[in-house]
């Protein structure tokens, strides 16, 4: 397989040393193209991954020569799958909308962990991808690591989910199972959160519940067959949450939890959940309960962040891709 | 609340027109104005194109002229103050240069290819549209014009008749147009164009002005599309034939496409499917008559009685194909049907004699020889079939409504006033939708045979 990747950060890097370090990987795939914010590097024989990593680490770009439009990349590498790993922007998709638009109109397979442009241009970009005959996969987007929808798909054969929840974000649940353990209020539980590597340095898509609003849209579309965007989740964030209120609950044996619910109607909200209930995970975790018609409810959980865990899903989708 | 006005041909065809739309087009309500060609100018880009493939540059470059000025005429009659018209008259100009370019070039190589001609036959659209828009922008609203592709309509690449890719459609319109509604605009966009995903021109085929109104109105989910015709709806008859016949005020979805189908009024054959998927409202009303209500096509429309409609299609010619080899060799029919629909014409019914060497189907009589001489190039050559046989004096008579399903009796009825009438009736065939029953009669007796099912109906009475 010939592979384009657009966007070489974490999760870009995390894929490129899982294909180089595994040689089952790196025998059939070859990286034709690495392109980066401001550059791009191409070679039609296969880069040398470690390589790359080294100079993106080095030098903060991939290579010398200035972004050119993708199109003119597909043109140049002939990629059969690309690989869309840029920033998400929650507000219109961009620019993983058009990369992923622009791969697709040109006849290529496309893999991304990119939740802005899946969430907001879901049923645009799967009907592209339907009449040009390629495939649109995008596991990475939800739950790192944690194949939540193609369990979720697996559940919905033979039976109808009625409704979906989960906690979906994993830095806001690290940042109030922080406050929950050690007592600190919300800025000393971030910021040690950073310093762990499980918030950024800008938290706000994750404090505000946004994340998990984009996260929620693409489970119900993708699994309930809804058509809803991410404006018409009623979001609520956990900016608000006082260690005080955290410390009431707990004395009622509950736990204060960013809950996304997807059924009747889709929110995301601050909930207290009781300890004994298997949603109510701890620390960088993610959990889901998919509640069926006729097998009632099941319960995953996992790791829901982190470039590697993205990057298993992501290389995932290209192997599906590639076996098909 | 957000609607979708689109005009017709007819309704912008002289500068009071224009005026009296823009009028229209100038109510309260928040809208996207959709609008076609000038009446008869989509014929004359249509032989524009006929004549480029032909080599015919100086009859291209004279028609051009004709076109241009038409546009410009009209511009300068419809609005009065010099800097309304500078807009328009800098997009006619434009779209009159491209529209030389690329007809010139075609009758250097006397060729016309499917993209070309579509890049030919959008132009009326875009002649117009800015027109309108400069008259409304003289009112004082804000209005800004965009063809289709601008507006965010995506086909495939199937030049002259091409499929929208809807969810892309829906998602563009949705971030391009709706802002600027939302912020007091007015757009005009040109029916019919569009454009391919790979940045092409490409057209939505005929009636595809109302294609545009019907995809915007879902992408912004409108309270109603209005298409302002010179018609005052869909009628119970052609009024020209029947006296009595009178506006039907609601129909459904299904009732109207079928109403279509057999001519109530040239709308494009797919324009209700995006409004019906989002129960999006379609008013069919009269520029003219802006006090009449018009026609309305909703979800559960309110439906009184079993027949709506009667509706004669003149201009057809019956098929009859014959094929000892054919009894019992299963497929034969759809294989015939298939060479037909390959030559881009539209089957209305179809009825099969019992042994089944012998199969007739009607349809439209310009398209009726070319069916038959695809018929002839294949299936005749090869020896699948023994004759076939054209019978052109013929009209088709359809009677439509969605309660005649359930309904017992009707027939009966129909073909008792037909009989009272000593009308012969020479071919017979239900829609599988139980939705119409159409009849074949001789020519001359088409305008009776509507006449006298009308009656025995009492749509006159209603
Ligand atoms: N990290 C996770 O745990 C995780 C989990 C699930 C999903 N995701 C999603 O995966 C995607 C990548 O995440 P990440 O953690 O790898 O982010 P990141 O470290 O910030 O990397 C983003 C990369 O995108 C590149 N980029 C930005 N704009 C670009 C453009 N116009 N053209 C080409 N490249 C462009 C950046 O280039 P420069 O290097 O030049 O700045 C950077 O290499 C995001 O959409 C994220 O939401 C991440």
């Amino acid at each position: 397989m010939r592979l384009l990747i657009v966007g070489f950060g974490n999760v870009g890097r995390s894929l490129a040393r899982l294909i180089s370090k595994e040689e089952e990987y790196s025998g059939k795939i070859r990286v034709v193209c690495i392109a980066d914010s401001k550059t791009q590097i191409v070679s039609n024989s296969g880069l040398d991954l470690a390589d790359v990593i080294r100079r993106k680490e080095e030098r903060g770009t991939v290579g010398d020569e200035r972004r050119v439009e993708l199109k003119e990349l597909i043109e140049r590498c002939d990629p059969d799958t690309v690989v869309e790993l840029t920033n998400t922007n929650p507000v219109d998709g961009e620019p993983g909308f058009s990369h992923i638009r622009d791969a697709i109109v040109s006849g290529r397979d496309v893999v991304t962990a990119n939740k802005g442009p899946i969430a907001i241009g879901f049923h645009a970009l799967r009907e592209l991808a339907l009449r040009n005959r390629v495939q649109l996969r995008y596991s990475g987007t939800v739950g790192a690591g944690t194949p939540i929808l193609d369990f979720g798909k697996t559940c919905s054969r033979g039976d109808k989910i009625m409704s979906i929840k989960g906690i979906l974000n994993s830095t806001s649940n690290y940042v109030l199972s922080l406050m929950e353990s050690k007592g600190v209020n919300m800025r000393e539980a971030i910021d040690a959160a950073r310093k762990e590597g499980y918030a950024e340095a800008d938290v706000t898509m994750d404090i505000s519940g946004r994340d998990s609003a984009l996260k929620l849209v693409i489970i119900a579309n993708h699994l309930l067959g809804t058509r809803i965007t991410p404006e018409e989740v009623k979001t609520t964030g956990i900016e608000h949450i006082e260690l005080n209120a955290i410390r009431k609950a707990l004395k009622k044996g509950k736990r204060i939890r960013l809950v996304a619910n997807a059924g009747s109607d889709y929110t995301v909200s601050p909930q207290e959940l009781d300890e004994s209930d298997p949603l109510c995970v701890s620390g960088p975790m993610n959990s889901f309960c998919i509640k069926c018609k006729y097998s009632g409810e099941k319960y995953v959980i996992g790791k829901g962040a982190g470039g590697m865990e993205t990057a298993v899903a992501v290389l995932r989708d290209i192997l599906s891709i590639g076996g098909r | 609340m957000l609607y979708v006005y689109k005009f017709g041909g007819t309704s912008i065809s002289d500068a009071s027109r224009i005026k009296h739309v823009a009028k229209i087009a100038t109510d309260k309500r928040k809208k996207i104005v959709v609008c076609s060609a000038l009446d008869g100018v989509t014929e004359k880009l249509i032989h524009l194109a006929e004549l480029a493939s032909r080599g015919r540059e100086t009859d291209v470059t004279h028609l051009i002229g004709e076109v241009n000025s038409l546009h410009s005429t009209l511009l300068d009659g419809a609005i009065a103050s010099k800097e309304a018209r500078e807009e328009a008259s800098k997009r006619i100009k434009e779209v009159v240069e491209h529209l030389t370019v690329i007809s010139t070039a075609c009758a250097r190589v006397r060729e016309v290819t499917p993209k070309e001609r579509d890049a030919i036959l959008s132009c009326g659209e875009m002649l117009s549209s800015p027109i309108l828009s400069a008259a409304i922008t003289e009112r004082g609203a804000d209005s800004l014009y965009m063809t289709g592709g601008e507006a965010g309509i995506v086909t495939d690449d199937n030049f002259g008749d091409a499929v929208p890719i809807f969810e892309m459609t829906y998602h563009n319109i949705k971030r391009k147009v709706l802002p600027l509604v939302e912020s007091g605009k007015i757009p005009v966009v040109a029916g019919y164009t569009a454009k391919t995903q790979h940045g092409d021109i490409s057209t939505l085929g005929r009636g595809g002005s109302d294609y545009t109104a019907t995809l915007i109105g879902a992408a912004v989910r409108a309270e109603e599309v209005i298409l302002w015709s010179d018609v005052d709806g869909l009628m119970t008859a052609d009024p020209r034939i029947v006296n009595e016949a009178r506006v039907i005020d609601e129909v459904s979805y299904a009732e109207a496409r079928e109403m279509a189908m057999f001519g109530a009024k040239s709308m494009h054959p797919r324009c209700l499917d995006p409004a019906e998927e989002f129960g999006i409202k379609v008013r069919f009303k009269n520029t003219f008559k802006p006090e009449g209500s018009g026609t309305l096509v909703k979800k559960s429309a309110k439906i009184s009685g079993a027949v709506r409609a009667v509706l004669l299609v003149r201009d057809a010619s019956a098929i009859t194909v014959k094929g000892t080899s054919m009894v019992g060799k299963p497929g034969s029919a759809a294989s015939i049907f298939n060479q037909v629909a390959k030559t881009g014409t539209n089957i209305m019914m179809i009825s099969q004699s019992v042994s089944e060497s012998n199969i007739s189907f009607v349809v439209r009589r310009d398209g009726a020889r070319r069916a038959a001489r695809a018929l002839e190039r294949t299936m005749l050559s090869s020896g699948e079939l023994a004759s076939i046989s054209v019978e052109d004096d013929i009209s088709v008579v359809a009677t439509i409504g969605e309660n005649m399903k359930g309904t017992p009796g009707i027939a009966a009825i129909l073909f008792r006033a037909l009989a009272d009438r000593g009308i012969n009736v020479k071919m017979i065939a239900q829609g599988s939708s139980e939705m119409n029953i159409s009849i074949v009669v001789d020519e001359i007796d088409g305008i009776e045979a509507v006449r006298a099912i009308h009656k025995a109906f009492g749509l006159d009475l209603l």
